[in-house]
């Protein structure tokens, strides 16, 4: 069977492509620079010796176009699972971003995962499929900082939701994970006040749990912090600045 | 976005004597490679494996290439392999070694960069037979900010090509490179082990042999027993039995120097060194052991260097033409005895080769000192530096941090041409590290 790994030339994107590669699934894999992608996909070929095709796509962009990942899947087998470990942020973000770089963070990590979602829906409906997503604790409360990325991933949140209830007796699995520290290259060399997982720990997760329907907080500890964030008094909520 | 991916980071020396803070880049995608400035400094950095500061330096963006690991691309026929400058020798092998393939020639420690190696043109365990590293390089990509990506070989571009085996990062970031394997004549090593009790009975021990594996071990602490050693002579064995998967727990050059003292002295080095002679004495002359332990065997004999603890160790290494070798040693050990050394242990190999840029090769016999640090030390190896120069003898600059500009260009027959090829190369001197500093490279 074969997944769409979009995001997958880099961090858990990777991590998650060789999970699923050593597996013996074959990959589409998508990504911006279509030299990552190509470097990725030569790589999981010599090493687990299955199919994967590199893709070139820019989530940034308005509308997307889904010709490239169409003309490679036809050469696949069966489509599985799309896997979105794709998103971006922005050091400006903040409340009161301008409209160019709103529109970006917001295009990124809501509207162009689920503009590839609703594409690929009919596949995934038909082969009883996988669909995996991912957001983020940033997402516990709305802060000064991260403001459009946690609205954007919320709003990614509630869209998964929305998918887990449409396909509830269509046959389909739905997993939204949302993630603290990763040790990927945006916190490394950092020191983090809690714990990183590594992205092959957390790819580990994932593949173990492509069956199921729910939403994971990865590291679990994670959990615990998201409800405490979430049920801080407004008085002392609105001190913090992190 | 790019800014959030430069941090602050301090680096050390593995040898522990050079220590400073500068912005770190850990880049995993072609962009952000590209990304910084085009004009401000850097330096790439493979593992952090180098005793001298090769991959860091003041005001010099530190670009770590450990997440460019990806294999590239395989040819079954000519079984040549093209990988990522970033892919660690052990993650090499362990794809090799399955495969019925190896690579030849392997430094002593497993998680060093393929990009490292190339950029110290770095030996093995039997360099008159293997060569350096360099020689085992079929083509690789290099970028350079102001050069953009450039394809070189020893037919395509041969003097950047030249210039980057043995050039220390200094024309660019490796991105990628093609090595030649070779066929796997056994899954196992039978390495014999040969008693010597001087150096120049070691040195003739090793000019008569040519197995697969050739160097010695010596107490090289100035007592009765300096020069007492043991040869190893390894082969491949025609054994059946799979040997053990390797098992180690990585060491760092932050990790290596967790102990605040030294634990080394002059009474605590005899002891080890006895210790080590005693151990092999009542070993089989011959004994069996994996291709990766025997290559690799300070990744699970990390004692030795973790003993240094914080203070640091300093190493130095050199070659010698065999003709002056007998010369060398027998002074060398005057030098030793005379000034009571802080010298630990000695290593003799073998060496052939072809030296270029500011790598160490060529014909003759390689000598590896290591030494504890005290008042001693810095003056002993200024004496030995003077020796060498005296000898004709190269110097190995990954192994020493504290080479200075004038015996590198006494010590290092083209340094002169590679400064002016480097200079004509990069203009501006974009590629800086703390050795490019000391050495006058700017």
């Amino acid at each position: 069977m074969t997944y769409i790994i979009v995001g997958g030339s880099s961090g858990l994107g990777r991590a998650l492509a060789e999970k699923f590669a050593s597996q013996g699934c074959e990959l589409v894999l998508v990504s911006r620079d279509i030299r990552d992608t190509a470097a990725l996909a030569a790589d999981i070929a010599i090493r687990h010796g299955v199919k994967v095709s590199p893709v070139a796509m820019d989530l940034g962009c308005s509308p997307l176009t889904f010709d490239a990942i169409d003309r490679v899947l036809s050469d696949h087998l069966p489509l599985k699972g799309l896997l979105l470990p794709a998103g971006i942020n922005d050091d400006d973000d903040e409340v009161g971003l301008g409209a160019e770089k709103l529109g970006f963070i917001t295009r990124v990590n809501y509207l162009a995962p689920c503009e590839l979602l609703n594409h690929y829906l009919p596949l995934l409906v038909a082969n009883y499929g996988i669909i995996v997503g991912f957001g983020s604790v940033a997402t516990a409360r709305g802060r000064t900082r991260n403001a459009a990325y946690a609205a954007a991933k919320n709003a990614l949140a509630s869209y998964f939701e929305s998918l887990a209830h449409y396909g509830a007796d269509r046959g389909i699995s739905c997993q939204y994970y949302i993630l603290g520290y990763l040790d990927t290259n945006l916190a490394f060399s950092q020191n983090l006040l809690f714990p990183r997982a590594a992205p092959d720990r957390v790819a580990n997760v994932v593949y173990s749990k492509r069956l199921t329907n729910g939403t994971y907080f990865l590291p679990r500890l994670w959990y615990i912090l998201y409800r405490v964030i979430q049920f801080l008094p407004w008085a002392i909520f609105k001190r913090l600045t992190f | 976005m790019i800014d959030g991916l430069v941090r602050k980071t301090r680096f050390t020396s593995f040898d522990g004597t050079l220590s400073l803070c500068t912005e770190h880049q850990r880049p995993d995608r072609f962009s952000h490679l590209e990304s910084p400035d085009r004009t401000a400094f850097r330096i790439p950095r493979g593992g952090g494996y180098a005793y001298s500061a090769a991959s860091f330096g003041g005001h010099s963006l530190v670009q770590e290439m450990t997440s460019f690991n990806r294999f590239l691309e395989f040819d079954p026929v000519q079984l040549t392999l093209k990988l990522e400058a970033g892919v660690r020798l052990i993650d090499l092998m362990e794809w090799a070694l399955p495969r019925n393939l190896h690579f030849p020639v392997l430094p002593g420690y497993p998680l060093i960069t393929v990009g490292g190696c190339v950029a110290a043109d770095v030996h093995g365990k039997n360099p008159h037979k293997d060569g350096t590293f360099s020689d085992w390089v079929k083509q690789l990509t290099l970028y350079h900010p102001q050069h953009g990506y450039i394809s070189c070989s020893p037919d395509e571009h041969p003097d950047l090509f030249s210039m980057t085996c043995g050039g220390y990062g200094l024309t660019g970031v490796i991105t990628n490179v093609t090595l030649q394997l070779a066929e796997l004549p056994a899954p196992a090593i039978a390495l014999a082990r040969k008693r010597v009790c001087s150096l120049s009975e070691a040195n003739d021990c090793l000019s008569s042999q040519d197995s697969d594996i050739a160097y010695s071990w010596h107490d090289a602490s100035p007592g009765a027993s300096f020069g007492r050693g043991i040869v190893f002579n390894g082969s491949w064995s025609r054994t059946t039995q799979q040997p053990r998967p390797l098992t180690f727990r990585p060491m760092t050059a932050d990790s290596r120097a967790r102990l605040p003292f030294s634990a080394w002295n002059g009474l605590t080095a005899r002891v080890a060194n006895a210790a080590v002679l005693l151990q092999n004495r009542y070993q089989n002359d011959v004994s069996e052991t994996g291709i990766l332990a025997a290559s690799f065997p300070f990744a699970s004999n990390i004692y030795f260097h973790t003993l240094f603890g914080k203070p640091g160790l300093r190493e130095t290494q050199f070659l010698v033409s065999e003709a002056k070798m007998g010369d060398c040693l027998v002074a060398l050990e005057k030098l030793i005895r005379d000034t009571a050394a802080p010298t630990m242990m000695l290593s003799l190999k073998r060496f052939r080769g072809t030296q270029k840029s500011l790598s160490m090769s060529g014909t003759g016999c390689l000598v590896a000192l290591d030494c504890y640090r005290n008042e001693k030390t810095d003056a002993f190896l200024r004496q030995l530096d003077q020796l060498l120069v005296d000898m004709g003898g190269q110097i190995n600059l990954s192994k020493d941090s504290r080479i200075s500009q004038e015996v590198a260009e006494l010590a290092i027959s083209s340094f002169a041409g590679f400064k002016e090829r480097l200079f004509e190369y990069d203009k501006e001197r974009i590629m800086r590290s703390e050795l490019s500093h000391r050495l006058g490279l700017l």
